[in-house]
């Protein structure tokens, strides 16, 4: 196996992995604590009260920071949402989610024999969540079943177009119809700061080595103490192990990396509105090349960008490694992360360049078409 | 933490701060005149924390 060095000899855009890159401090600390259990050396049953390594003070700052009554922490957000919905319905119940929900969002109600209702997006070329279509989508739901959906999931920044949703209307729409509503905030929280209080719903899972600057791989599941009996009880005869995270779940290195992570969660917030700016400003830029139109909403507020590419499609038909030219020239340039095979759509995020590397990026996407256009 | 485990941790620590700024100046790792004044003086220290071991590794073999 090989030393992987991607981050270091490469500028990475890959948006799965850009808002996990780790500082030294966090690399540091989570090597210390690499081996087996080593986060249990003064555990006494329950991971959120482990005082050394301060999982306890980590537990209570990510509360706080997601504006959760309680946290706790699992293997992801995957887990998180299965953990809410196989603890909260049964199967047969019936979930609302948005349109572009991720896909563990669908594997976690199939796992529990729950039936997914999703709230169509606007199309071409935005591909927005209305929030009002929630409403509508509830009524269908009564109308074709006559049952209430138990649950309603929204995706706050999808992972296709990077569209941010109103968190609060639907929340709006949530207590109107008197259904919980949980907030994947994967591609958002950690990012930014996003309260579950202010947006005024129920549930929030975030992502530690999605947007934290956290390794992988690290969940949080935030609740309002109204739903601690039903999310966070205590098993009848192994107590304090609580039941629905099997006792225990993030015992591991990345749990560490977190809590590092976190010691420097309001410097890293405040960067936020300048990742937009490198945003907007490389796609406004790459957009006025031709032929190369952003989708999703603009102006972003978010990093990950979808762009449709069609003149990279065309510039690949000349070449003799067809779509695959473009992953192999951006990586001659140093650059990494859009996916081989891909030029008629492209998905990239700046998240964490220096200003220094987004305009390198640009002028290498310009000299690709420049060389592509000459027949180079 | 023993003083050898500590130098040990310090190079560690030192070296992590490398990667990072192989990170920031990616992909040529063409620093400007800062950039490059902390690598030199993450290496400096580097080499202090070795000698610690570097006399640990002496005591240990007399």
């Amino acid at each position: 196996m090989d030393l992987r060095s991607r981050q270091e000899d490469y500028i990475n855009l890959n948006p799965l992995q850009v808002g996990g890159r780790t500082s030294a401090n966090t690399r540091l600390m989570v090597n210390s604590y690499l081996d087996g259990y080593a986060v249990c050396d003064q555990c006494s049953g329950a991971l959120h009260q482990i005082p050394k390594p301060d999982i306890a003070g980590l537990t209570a700052k990510m509360a706080n920071f997601l504006g959760a009554d309680l946290v706790r922490f699992t293997h992801g957000v995957r887990e998180a949402k299965y953990l809410l919905i196989k603890a909260l319905l049964k199967k047969g119940d019936i979930i609302v989610v948005d349109g572009n929900a991720h896909y563990s969002t669908y594997l976690a109600a199939e796992r529990v024999g729950v039936e997914v209702y999703s709230v169509p997006n606007s199309g071409y070329p935005e591909y927005k969540i209305k929030p009002s279509n929630y409403r509508k989508a509830i009524r269908k739901v009564k109308k074709k079943t006559g049952k209430m959906p138990k649950l309603l999931v929204l995706t706050q920044v999808d992972g296709q177009y990077g569209n941010l949703v109103d968190a609060k209307k639907i929340a709006q729409i949530a207590k109107e119809f008197k259904i919980p509503l949980l907030i994947n905030s994967a591609y958002l929280a950690g990012r930014t700061k996003v309260n579950l209080k202010k947006i005024g719903a129920n549930f929030i899972v975030a992502s530690g080595h999605k947007s934290f600057g956290a390794p992988g791989t690290i969940g949080a599941l935030g609740i309002t103490k109204k739903w601690v009996d039903k999310l966070f009880y205590q098993s009848k005869n192994f107590s304090p192990k609580e039941v629905e995270l099997l006792g225990c779940a993030a015992r591991n290195a990345a749990i560490i990396g977190l809590a590092v992570a976190m010691e420097t969660i309001e410097e890293r917030i405040k960067l936020w509105p300048e990742e937009l700016k490198k945003t907007n400003w490389l796609v406004e830029k790459l957009e006025a090349l031709g032929e190369i139109k952003q989708l999703g909403e603009k102006p972003k507020q978010h990093d990950l960008v979808y762009l449709e590419t069609p003149i990279l499609d065309k510039i690949a038909k000349t070449k003799r490694k067809r779509g695959y030219f473009l992953a192999k020239e951006l990586k001659k340039k140093g650059i990494i992360g859009i996916r081989p095979g891909l030029t008629k759509k492209i998905k990239f995020s700046t998240y964490g360049l220096t200003w220094p590397q987004v305009k390198y990026v640009y002028q290498a996407f310009k000299q690709i078409l420049k060389e592509g256009e000459h027949g180079i | 933490m023993k003083k050898e485990t500590k130098s040990l941790f310090k190079i560690l620590n030192l070296l992590e701060q490398i990667r990072d700024l192989f990170r920031l100046t990616a992909p040529d790792h063409k620093m400007n005149a800062d950039q490059l004044k902390t690598l030199k003086n993450y290496l400096k220290n580097i080499k202090a924390e070795a000698e610690t071991l570097e006399k640990f590794s002496y005591g240990f073999t007399k």
